[in-house]
Parts: C-alpha cells; structure tokens; sequence
C-alpha cells in the first residue's frame, strides 16, 4: 500500500524531484568567450511549481555559488535562438547561460566553470552530477553566416563587375542632376574668381560616407586645379585633413598642376561640433564663396551650415547619408545627393572601372534584396517561417 | 562668481545671436574663444584619455605584457611622418590601416543593420491571418475583463481605461479581422510599396524610363514625405532649444544680475551701430 501511495507520488512529480535529463554543459557556441551555457531536457510533468537552481564552482567540490534560479516554466532554449536558433526541440529543452569568472590574483584565464543543477520541488530537491566546460572564443559566429554569406556573394559580383566595366567602360549609369551641376558651380567659382569651399562632414575616417567623401573631394580637385581656382576645405578631423591633402595633391599632380597645390587648403579648425560651425559660417561670411560642397555625414550642424552658405548666394550642393540631416540640405541646398548618390558620386564623376563595376554590384545588390523582400513576404504569408529565419540577425 | 558667470553667460549668447545682423567683432570674439577653448579642452581630454590612460598607465603596470599597446603609437606616430617630406609616404601606411580598419568595421555591421534586418521587418505577411489559438483567445479573453473591469471603475473613458480598451482592441485584431487589423494591413503594405519604390529610385544602372521611373517617383516621393515630417519634427526640437535660451537671458536679465541682458543688448547695439557708421564709407568702396 505504501508503496502504491509512493509510486503515484512520484509520477504526479509534485512531491518529488527527479533530475533532467541530458543535462550538459559546454562553451557559449559562436561567442567571444564570456560564457558557457547549461542545457537540459525539461521533465515530464513540469510546472510553475518545479524551481531550477543552477549553481557555480571552480572546482568539482565547491563551494557552490548560486548563478541563476527560474520556475520551470521559463528558459527555454527558444528564448535565444542566437546560440540554439529555431529548431522545434529548443521548445523542449531549458539552458542558461554563464557568465566567465574573472581571473584571479596571478590566475590566468579562461578558467574552467563547474556547473551543478538542481532540481527543487515542494518537498523535495535533485541535483545532478557537476559538469565542466571551458569559455573558450570562437572562430565562427554562427549568427552572423548570413551577413557573410551576403558579403561573399556581393563580393563576387564587385569583382565580376569590375572585370566587365574594365572591358567596357562605357557602362551606363543614370543622370544624377547634382553632380552635373558641381562642374557647373566650380566653372562659376572660376568665373567669379572667388573660392569653392568644401567639407566631409563630422565623422572620422572609419566612415564610410567621410570616405566617399573624400573620393568625390578627389573629383573635384582635378577640375579645380584645371581650372586654377581655389579650393578651401575645413576639417572637422585632424585625420581627415591629411587624407583631404593627400588626396588633392594626388589630383593636383594628376592634372599636371602641382605648382598650383597648396597644403593649407585643407585644414583643421577644430573637433567641437559647433565651435567648428562657428568657424565655419565666419568663414563663409568672409570668403564669401562662389560654392560651397557639403559631402559627408552630418548632425546638428547641417542646417547651420547651409542656411550661412544660402546666404552669402553661394551655389550649394550637399550629400549625405544621414537621413535625419537630409530634410535640411533638401531644403537649403541648391541640389542634394540622398543617401547612396553619395557613393555612387565619385563613379559618377571619375567612370574609373573600380569604382564604376562597385557601382553596378550595388544595384545587383538591391535586386538580390528585393527578391529577397519579396520571397519573404511571400513566404509569412505562406506562414513558412524558415525563410525569415535565414534573415534573422542577432 | 555667480554674477559674473551670468555677464559671461549671456554675453557670449548675444555675441553668437549677432551673427544673425551680419559678420561682426562681438561675433568673430565669441567664435576665436569657442573654437579656442574647444580645441584646449579636446587637446587636453586626448592627453589624458588615450595617451595616459591607454599607454602610458597600461606600460606602468604591466610593460612587458601589455608592449602591443605601442603598436597603435606606432601606427599614429606615422602620420607625423607627414613634417618631414622625405619620409612622408609613411604617413600613407597608416591612413591605409584606417580606411581598412574603418570599412572593415563598417560594412559588416552597415549589412547586419541597414540590409539584413530591415528586409528580415519588411518580409511580413501583407495580409493578416486570423489567430485561432486557445492562447490567442485566452489572451483576447483576459484584455476584455481587464476592459470591463476598468469601465467599472471608472464611469468615464480615463487614460488607464483607454489603455485597457486598447488593449484589448489589439488582441481582437488578432483573432478576428478588425478595423485596427485593416490599418495594420495598409501600414504594412505602404512598407512594402515604400521600400520597393525607393529601391527603384536607388537603381543608378537603370535607365529611369517607363515602369522604373513610375516606381522611381513613387519611391521620391515616399521619401519627400518623410522628409518633410523629419524636417517639422526637428524643427519643433530647434524652437525648444531657442526658448530655453531666451529664457535664461529673461532670467539672468533680472535685477539679481544686475540687468545684465538689457545692459549687453544696449552696449552692443551701440557699438555696432557706430561701427556700422565708422565703416559705411569703406563697405560702399568694396
């Protein structure tokens, strides 16, 4: 009888606690080597009533440090796809992740983590045998295949490209209104024999948009030293303004006028936001040039500047990627490169193959995402939700 | 100290507000010393920041561990190399590593944001499917007791009631097609026709003609509507920024500071008003 009422006890699993199985340890996958994570089956007749306490040690036999405490009906691998992604049975398994203990006085790390479970019921508690894993970083990041499959296809297509525009280079590339009327604005400048003042914007040069600046600052260069004018560029960036010197001596010398080059066109006011507007606006007011060029990435500054530069009647011709910036130069500006014009400027303006065949792969590039755009929505509306997996970024 | 901080306070307000008359000496002083003490204050941050706490602390505690730390110093110490013009070209290595680095950095992460995980929103389905779940109804089950519960409390519709009705209005349009599952729908499917469109207008390989310059438009002219809503919004945030310099000039412009807007507005229209006398002649010569 006794045993019966002990048996039935068990199975309800209210009263006593049995341990999970495949209770396993082992180091954080696609991680920089800040934690191990602890996964387990969840039991038969779990509920808000069965606690997982999950405790800690550097060594096999303690002492037990508490890392993590849940009811059993929360941490499920579901919850972090990032390391388990989207499998069914991450619905059926629980997992927590621990953090890596810190190296200690004249310890050297990664130290190896003992991880113990237990299982804790009304009326009783389980614990399993401790395992052991080392954090360790990882070569692959698993959530991020997609990013690179990405890059490697979008990679191959640049290089095809460029191979073809270098046979061809007469590939076409679409009116950009803007950049006809640069050459239009520096014959201006030339005419009225005042400077073109130019600027990169506020990012350093680990910017993409303060490098495309830079190319295109290379464009205007060329025709400023063919045309004798001057050129004014104040930089934001100490760094900047010796990549803006080497890159318009490069032209000047280009253009067969390295007489005509003069170092001091480009230089560094200062790295405050606007004490460098303040700077700049005076000397716009003072130079008054014929054309002001604001390529770049920008904030608070843009409408500062281009409200100054309408003022002293200068033609004005802005581009950038900042989309909260665009609005202004859109409406202080006499033309406005949006958003990737801004690469495609210095294409447009050179039609070297590299730059022109990168140009094309971009437009390849957006094909590949509008079938992909497409499919996807497809695909929800089919309710596969695998498609949308293969998107998820982490 | 608190008088004379508010002098200078509002002093270099109004020497920057008389840039909006024309270029000017109050206007040129106020620039000098902004751009001065912002050069002064980033020079000595630098020092401190990156040379002291980043190498010179990290080689004192542990220099035979830590030597990579030079490797940056090396790096940067190229660009100086641009002084001296026969060895300038090594300056260009380290413009090399920075352009590489940076894109390096840069275009993994402009994918993960700006392509992958926008498309991974954007693939959504254009029309909703009725949730018919026991969750789901359970759900639709609890917002409307929680709705009626507030009702019952308060007599007229208050902000914590609406919230409920909202609530569970939202989890309605989960089970059953509602109107805010129709205004959800359109919200998606103006996404969708958005993103295409400007796609299109993105194509620079393209020719803008026929069926591509249709989408082409449709696409400027999303992005013009959300221009213009960018551009009121941040406005609005530029007036904000003005009152609260009025403000304190209507503050520290009180009899506790000595009247010092008044007294500042005056001497400056004062002075401006005899240079403009002073220079007349000269401008009208230029």
């Amino acid at each position: 009888m006794i045993r019966c009422l002990a048996a039935l006890l068990l199975a309800s699993g209210t009263l006593a606690a049995q341990v999970p199985e495949g209770f396993d340890v082992a180091d954080t996958p696609g991680d920089a080597g800040g934690s191990v994570v602890a996964s387990w089956k969840q039991l038969p007749n779990e509920d808000a009533s069965v606690t997982y306490v999950v405790s800690v040690s550097r060594s096999k036999d303690g002492p037990w440090e508490e890392a993590s405490r849940f009811p059993a009906t929360g941490g499920f691998k579901s919850d972090a796809p990032k390391y388990f992604w989207f499998w069914s049975s991450n619905r059926e398994e629980h997992f927590v992740e621990i953090p890596a203990f810190e190296p200690g006085e004249g310890e050297k790390g990664p130290i190896e983590i003992w991880v113990r479970l237990e299982v804790v019921t009304p009326s009783a508690t389980a614990a399993t045998a401790p395992l052991s894993a080392t954090p360790r970083p990882n070569w692959w990041n698993w959530p991020k295949t997609n990013v690179f499959v990405f890059i490697c296809l979008f990679g191959v297509a640049t290089f095809y490209l460029i191979r073809r525009a270098r046979r061809d280079p007469n590939l076409f590339i679409r009116r950009i209104p803007g950049l006809d009327a640069m050459e239009e604005a520096i014959g201006r400048a030339t005419e009225m024999g005042k400077p073109i003042l130019y600027l990169n914007g506020l990012d350093g040069m680990s910017s993409i948009s303060t490098i495309a600046s830079t190319c295109i600052l290379g464009q205007v260069a060329r025709r400023v030293a063919s045309y004798d004018t001057q050129i004014s560029v104040p930089c934001y960036d100490p760094v900047v303004m010796s990549v803006c010197q080497e890159v318009m001596r490069e032209a000047f010398y280009s253009s067969g006028r390295p007489d005509s080059y003069r170092p001091e066109s480009a230089f560094f006011v200062t790295n405050d936001q606007f004490g460098y507007v303040a700077a700049v606006d005076g000397i716009m007011m003072r130079e008054k040039p014929a054309a002001c060029f604001y390529f770049g990435f920008y904030y608070a500054e843009s409408l500062l500047l281009a409200e100054t530069g309408g003022t002293t009647g200068a033609i004005q011709i802005a581009g950038t990627d900042s989309v909260t910036q665009l609005p202004f130069f859109i409406a202080s500006c006499d033309y406005t490169l949006i958003g990737e014009e801004l690469y495609a400027a210095s294409a447009y303006l050179s039609r070297e193959p590299i730059q022109l065949g990168s140009l094309v792969a971009q437009d390849w590039g957006k094909i590949a995402v509008l079938g992909v755009l497409l499919l996807g929505t497809l695909a929800s509306l089919a309710r596969l939700d695998f498609f949308k997996h293969l998107l998820a970024t982490f | 100290m608190t008088i004379l901080g508010a002098w200078i306070a509002v002093g270099l307000t109004l020497f920057m507000f008389s840039f909006l008359y024309k270029d000017n000496p109050f206007y040129k002083f106020g620039e000098s010393l902004y751009v001065g003490i912002a050069l002064g204050y980033s020079l000595v941050r630098l020092w401190y920041q990156t040379w002291i706490d980043k190498v010179w602390e990290v080689l004192k505690s542990d220099a035979s561990g830590k030597w990579w730390v030079l490797l940056p110093v090396a790096i940067g110490l190229l660009l100086l190399t641009r002084f001296v013009p026969k060895v300038s070209w090594l300056s260009r290595w380290a413009f090399a590593f920075l352009i590489g680095y940076g894109s390096g950095m840069a275009i993994p992460a402009i994918l993960t944001t700006s392509i992958v995980k926008q498309a991974e929103a954007t693939a959504k389905p254009l029309v909703s499917m009725p949730d018919k779940s026991e969750a789901a109804k359970k759900s639709v089950d609890g917002a409307k007791a929680a709705w009626d519960k507030a009702k019952a409390a308060e007599p007229t519709e208050t902000d914590a009631v609406r919230a409920t009705r909202i609530r569970y209005e939202e989890a309605r349009s989960r089970t059953e097609y509602t109107f805010v599952t129709a205004y959800r729908d359109l919200t998606t499917l103006a996404i969708f026709i958005g993103v295409f469109s400007v796609l299109f207008y993105f194509f620079f390989s393209i020719e803008h003609k026929g069926p591509v310059r249709i989408f082409s438009r449709i696409g400027i002219l999303f992005l013009m509507i959300y221009f213009g809503a960018s551009y009121g919004n941040t406005a609005m945030g530029r007036f904000s920024l003005l009152y609260g310099r009025v403000l304190t000039l209507k503050k520290f412009g009180g009899g506790d500071y000595y009247y010092s807007t008044g007294i500042l507005v005056v001497v400056m229209i004062g002075v401006l008003t005899a240079l403009h006398f002073k220079n007349r002649g000269k401008e009208e010569r230029a």
